[in-house]
């Protein structure tokens, strides 16, 4: 277990690409070369604009397939790189002065339900831990998360975050119920079978955390990577 | 007009080409926010070039 030797080296091994790790850890699928793709769909239509620009003119099938097609179609495969990319951890750090702080606390020992859940590869993939935990279930969960996603990146560079970091809104349980509610050590424990507790879960009046589970992140990593 | 979509086309690929090279969170957001918008005008430039009947050139260029 990587983790066990340190949550540096636990946080590098997220990091470093599965391709430098060994064949062991290459995921099958994904996206790998697809930006690829269409970054050599966007040289020829980046030529033709240039073209255009400096002639004044183009004839109409060119025209057609440098400011119409091929953009278009670079920005349909660039999309799904990007949808792709940023459920990853890394992604998530690269805001770093917003989000450092919380990344870092995942692998490091301080009691948190992150940090528990990430150190011991209870999620998965644990490369994509903040995405896992913070979309909610199924295709509606996901597009929120990405809408939610645009608005974090956007209040990001215009610098319109407010630390500590707070939760906008109620955290989503469906996230927790996803994997734990077939797990038969969490069907067996008496409070998930209570329902009382039950409807208050249901009706998202009280969350997984905070009265009976600790908090999702440790309150000293919500100030920023700089505090 | 020819030149204004190709402009805007070009702005548009460049930010693309930001993203993809370098995938961190600050080079989505204008890419989001400006790259998009900007191909969806240049293709309406171009379009409205098309109806009016001087798609492929500018005046005077063709």
């Amino acid at each position: 277990m990587i983790c066990l030797e340190g949550p540096i080296r636990c946080l590098q091994a997220i990091f470093v690409s599965a391709e430098e790790l060994g064949p062991l850890f290459v995921h099958p699928g994904g996206v790998q070369r697809l930006w690829l793709v269409a970054v050599l769909i966007a040289l020829p239509a980046a030529m033709i604009v240039v073209a255009g620009l400096v002639r004044g003119r183009l004839e109409p099938s060119t025209a057609l397939a440098g400011i119409v097609l091929l953009p278009s179609f670079a920005y349909l495969l660039g999309n799904i790189v990007i949808m792709e990319e940023s459920k990853s951890v890394e992604f998530c750090d690269s805001c770093h002065s917003v989000m450092g702080g919380v990344v870092r606390s995942i692998s490091e020992p301080n009691g948190s339900l992150a940090a528990t859940h990430f150190m011991r590869g209870y999620v998965h993939p644990s490369s994509e831990a903040c995405y896992s935990c913070h979309s909610g279930y199924g295709i509606w969960g996901t597009l929120e998360a990405k809408r939610a996603g645009v608005m974090h990146m956007l209040n990001a560079v215009i610098g319109t975050y407010e630390f500590p970091l707070e939760l906008n809104g109620v955290f989503d349980i469906d996230a927790c119920l996803h994997c734990h509610a077939e797990s038969p050590p969490f069907r067996a424990v008496d409070a998930h079978r209570d329902p009382e507790i039950q409807a208050v879960l249901v009706s998202r009046e009280m969350s997984c955390t905070g009265l009976c589970h600790p908090a999702a992140h440790p309150p000293d990593a919500l100030g920023g990577a700089t505090q | 007009m020819i030149r204004v979509s190709c402009a805007l086309v070009l702005f548009a690929l460049i930010l693309l080409f930001a993203m993809l090279l370098r995938t961190i969170a600050q080079t989505t957001v204008p890419f989001t926010f400006l790259g998009m918008p900007s191909l969806a005008v240049a293709i309406l430039v171009y379009g409205y070039s098309v109806w009016r009947g001087s798609g492929g050139s500018d005046p005077g260029e063709g």
